[in-house]
């Protein structure tokens, strides 16, 4: 598609950039609403975690850092290899309803840069993936 | 952060999601077609059993 064609720089160098040091592991292509969502990922030897980094969940197509639907502070992992596990399940938490909109888990450094974002998925009230 | 830093960030994620749902797409127009296959081979079975 002629959109992306035009940025070939971000496509081939996705492994060595910025964007990748924190890789979301198992995301669903869909998820209940309104039900606990366990946010996995994995950090990168590439990325040095801190106590006010954060996951947040994004709409696709988000243009800043501030446009978070809602997010969680990541907790400290024990090891960079280990997987990390942030459970979204306070129920001040206030997650997507089935709209029909497309979501992605994005992990956002204290400094608030973005290090990672997770394939896209869904909220949708029947047959979860 | 510097704001082509974000801009940049914003577009790889745009891709990522991108890339998913293209995929996505070519998986469901494929699973459309057997289901559109399947539904025809079961209408000839239950309307047209001597055509077959």
């Amino acid at each position: 598609m002629a959109l992306f064609s035009d940025r070939p720089l971000i496509g081939t160098n996705m492994d060595t950039s910025n964007f990748a040091h924190v890789i979301f592991q198992n995301v669903g292509k869909s998820y209940l609403p309104h039900a606990a969502l366990e946010c996995h990922y994995t950090l990168t030897q590439f990325i040095k975690p801190h106590p006010k980094d954060w996951v947040g969940i994004f709409k696709v197509g988000w243009s800043t850092a501030r446009d978070y639907y809602t997010f969680l502070w990541s907790p400290l992992p024990e090891s960079y290899v280990e997987d990390t596990c942030c459970l979204f399940d306070h129920p001040g938490y206030y997650v997507p309803n089935d709209d029909g909109e497309f979501y992605q888990f994005c992990y956002v450094t204290h400094k608030g840069e973005i290090r990672g974002a997770s394939t896209p998925f869904q909220f949708r009230g029947s047959s979860p993936t | 952060v510097c704001a082509g830093d974000e801009s940049v960030a914003s577009h790889f994620a745009l891709v990522t999601a991108y890339e998913d749902i293209k995929k996505r797409l070519r998986d469901t127009e494929r699973e459309n077609t057997l289901l559109r296959k399947r539904v025809k081979q079961l209408e000839d079975k239950l309307f047209r059993p001597e055509a077959l």
